[in-house]
């Protein structure tokens, strides 16, 4: 499993305004990395005392991983050609 | 009946092939190609069903507005996982508020781990098309 590591946002606005960037998302992930490893034993503990009441944040932390790192390939592309509001939006994580 | 013709019958039944894919089977079983046939080409077949990847979403509209959303799968699984956490008192008060809306299921049930998997691999074969009058076009899709 590998998060996704770059997003890649386009803009063109009813004017005709261009707007696109590419974030380099594996630039933040170390940052969010060490955050996470530090985190994790915390959540660990606070799971191991308080499952019985349905508190799991070691799982929940383990599955928001998971789902940051299922992101890769998400791709949403929205088109507008109406007359007068000509709007292109697209998202696209790789 | 043979035993191929039997697993590749099952098969189908099971959802984990489609009815054209088992009709080919069946018709190089028909046409003596029993030997290419075998237990690790019927197999590869039901994995090809199972290896779906993305969700697609694609709405064309004839007005020229245009959606095109491609979603892994991976995603809904993740999804389902961390919704199966939801802590049990929460799910009996969501339980609750549905039945009172006239939905009498227990999500507790259907989110129960394995249960999902088996759920996702049945949406392999799922195709909304739907067509409007105006022209406008939504297909929801797996790849």
């Amino acid at each position: 499993m590998m998060p996704p590591l770059l997003m890649e946002l386009k803009f063109v606005t009813d004017r005709n305004q261009r707007f696109s960037m590419w974030l380099p998302l594996v630039l933040i992930w170390p940052f969010l990395g060490i955050l996470f490893v530090a985190i994790l034993p915390l959540a660990y503990i606070v799971e191991c005392f308080a499952s019985s009441s349905g508190i799991r944040p070691f799982s929940i932390l383990l599955v928001l991983f998971e789902i940051v790192c299922s992101l890769r390939g998400l791709d949403i592309e929205v088109q507008s050609k109406k007359v007068n509001n000509n709007t292109n939006v697209k998202i696209l994580f790789i | 009946m043979s035993e191929q013709r039997q697993k590749i019958l099952s098969m189908l039944t099971e959802g984990k092939i489609t009815i054209e894919e088992a009709d080919k089977l069946l018709e190089a079983l028909k046409n003596g190609a029993q030997q290419s046939v075998g237990a690790g080409e019927v197999q590869s077949v039901a994995r090809g069903a199972s290896k779906m990847k993305f969700l697609r979403v694609v709405v064309d509209s004839v007005k020229g507005d245009n959606v095109n959303i491609r979603v892994p799968v991976a995603i809904l699984r993740a999804g389902i996982k961390l919704s199966s956490l939801i802590p049990p008192q929460a799910y009996q008060k969501l339980n609750e508020k549905m039945t009172e809306k006239g939905v009498d299921v227990d999500i507790n049930q259907i989110l129960k781990s394995g249960d999902f998997e088996e759920l996702i691999e049945s949406m392999g074969d799922l195709n909304v098309d739907v067509n409007s009058k105006d022209g406008d076009k939504v297909k929801v899709f797996f790849e």
